[in-house]
């Protein structure tokens, strides 16, 4: 395997390849930083590259593994982070044009951890401003303009981890580090067809992340399996004492390395086709159906799920609206939110101020509410699976508040119970673009959603497609 | 100008969901806050309404809902000593 194939290929298949030395980091890191040099810029999905420490990070890697000092299967496998997680001395400017060239003295801690794991960090990826923390409704709403979709260079790789979906679907990378708030890792995902997993609120500390909501934003690996998110979450999750969002004390234990996984075989999965007719794109309901009539002829028991009544939108919305303004204080007094792309974040923080303690507090006891309605409903059901997007790429010059103009119960819902989901390819449209599927578990509950990813994708193949614009995998 | 409050007037301050009517004027007056940043335009100020009217919509959606009252909010307060 060439270099050039290794970056199509997935983590897993790779990773014995470095181990045995057929495969040189060096050369792994110089052919994705060629590709994100050429593919990358064209995609607009590169925020910063980072050749320098990519360089020292893969000379390091080669010697240690030469030395029999192997790390684990991130070792020598070049990876992309948002623009959102600092970099020492390497800017990270959040996606925001007043923060251009805003640098941080130490790493964050997923920065870190995926360092010692031997991860080489080749590129900081192209972000909507702020994560859409003041609001956004055009694909251009960017420091570095709008990111392409490499499945259609017309159409929006989604936000607000554009550059990590983009650029993790283009192999131009091995794997990418997203964050979400609202569907900022699930969409990209389904959009650009790669794997994409939001964990569980708590599970990967944010220290040394942009904050934009500090009760819901958290961080997941963006790569082209299941079985490589739990690789990347294996090494980036876990307690830090600079987040207490991830010193949760009943957090349940990890699974202790080389444990079988579980087997997902009879596990009760509910289907929810809320308002299936009225806001489906039809192909995206038909590629859906497939997944589900797939997972049951794989053993599991599904069976259809309904959410419970809850203004589930409304809530996420207030408490986003509310944290963010709070959040980016800073630029709203000084009066640099005027430098943003999108004129919304101008006003932004005036409105958050319309929306009382009280009002704030009451969507926070909605919440809760909205917690327990999920924990019922995962009494009956192991998981709940819905189409990940109920669109397919929306194209760069839409309007978003049009093309999303639809409710998102799942989305929001999910988020603000902290729950986690996996988003994977399950179809295309005739026009080529990707449709995804997700699963979303009880909290804590990673390995079994990634066990029933890497069982659906051992059975099929659409996580294996690649845009006709990356040259393809020999034989 | 100073002007004292009575015990009755505190106990208000305490119970009464309306504290601000309580305090004396001038102390509200004089804290009234400035906007935030440039002064918007015209247009931007009619998009701000409409953003508000949107805000409010979702805020009366969730006084629509029934909220037991002790509902505990969603927030998780942990304390920092012994752990670091």
């Amino acid at each position: 395997m060439t270099p050039e194939e290794a970056l199509n290929a997935t983590v897993a298949e790779v990773a014995p390849l470095v181990r045995s030395r057929a495969l040189s980091p060096v050369a792994l890191a110089e052919a994705s930083l060629a590709r994100l040099e050429g593919t990358g810029k064209a995609l607009n999905a590169v925020a910063t590259l980072t050749r320098e420490r990519a360089m020292e990070e893969a000379r390091s890697a080669e010697s240690d593994i030469a030395a029999g000092h192997y790390r684990g299967p991130l070792h020598g496998i070049p990876y992309g982070a948002k623009d959102l997680l600092a970099t020492r001395g390497i800017p990270t400017g959040w996606g925001a044009r007043p923060l251009r060239g805003q640098t941080f003295p130490e790493d964050a801690t997923v920065i870190r951890r995926l360092r010692e794991a031997g991860a080489v960090l080749v590129a900081k990826l192209a972000m909507i401003e702020l994560a859409g923390g003041l609001g956004y409704n055009t694909p251009e709403a960017s420091s570095s303009g709008a990111t392409s979709n490499p499945w259609d260079r017309a159409r929006w790789s989604c936000g607000s981890s554009s550059g990590s979906g983009s650029a993790t679907a283009a192999a131009l990378v091995g794997f990418s580090i997203g964050s979400e708030t609202w569907g900022s890792i699930l969409c990209p995902s389904a959009f650009d067809g790669v794997t994409g997993l939001r964990p569980t609120y708590g599970r990967v500390p944010r220290t040394g992340a942009m904050a934009l909501s500090w009760t819901m934003d958290k961080i997941g690996p963006m790569a082209r399996s299941a079985e490589d998110c739990r690789l990347v979450l294996e090494a980036i999750g876990g307690p830090d004492p600079g987040d207490p969002s991830s010193l949760t004390v009943d957090r349940p234990s990890p699974p202790a390395a080389g444990a079988p996984a579980p087997d997902p075989r009879g596990y009760r999965v509910g289907v929810l086709r809320a308002d299936y007719g009225k806001i489906y794109d039809p192909e995206v309901a038909a590629a859906f159906e497939e997944a589900v009539r797939k997972l049951s002829g794989l053993g599991v028991a599904v069976s259809d799920a309904t959410l419970p009544d809850f203004p589930y939108d409304e809530t996420a919305t207030l408490v986003i609206v509310v944290e963010a303004a709070a959040a980016f204080e800073p630029l709203i007094t000084s009066g640099r939110v005027r430098e943003l792309v999108e004129p919304a974040a101008r006003w932004a923080g005036e409105a958050a101020k319309s929306v009382s303690g009280v009002d704030y507090v009451r969507a926070m006891q909605a919440r809760r509410l909205i917690e327990q309605g999920f924990e019922e409903m995962f009494a009956r059901y192991d998981f709940l699976v819905a189409p990940t997007m109920p669109i397919v790429a929306a194209k760069l010059t839409d309007k978003l508040e049009t093309a999303f103009a639809y409710t998102d119960s799942l989305g929001s819902g999910g988020n603000l119970a902290g729950l986690p989901a996996l988003s994977m390819p399950c179809g295309f449209s005739k026009g080529g673009l990707p449709i995804g599927i997700q699963v979303v578990g009880r909290p804590w509950d990673e390995q079994r959603i990634l066990a029933l990813g890497r069982l659906y994708q051992e059975n099929t193949d659409w996580h294996r497609r690649r845009p006709p614009l990356v040259p393809p995998r020999s034989a | 100008m100073t002007s004292r409050i009575s015990r009755r007037t505190a106990a208000k301050l305490l119970l009464s969901a309306s504290a601000i009517a309580a305090l004396p004027k001038s102390a509200v007056a004089k804290e009234a806050p400035k906007p935030a940043g440039p002064a918007l335009t015209p247009s931007e100020r009619q998009k701000l309404a409409k953003s508000i009217t949107q805000l409010r919509g979702a805020v009366g959606k969730i006084r629509a809902l029934k909220i037991p009252m002790g509902t505990e909010p969603a927030f998780v307060f942990r304390s920092l000593s012994g752990k670091r």
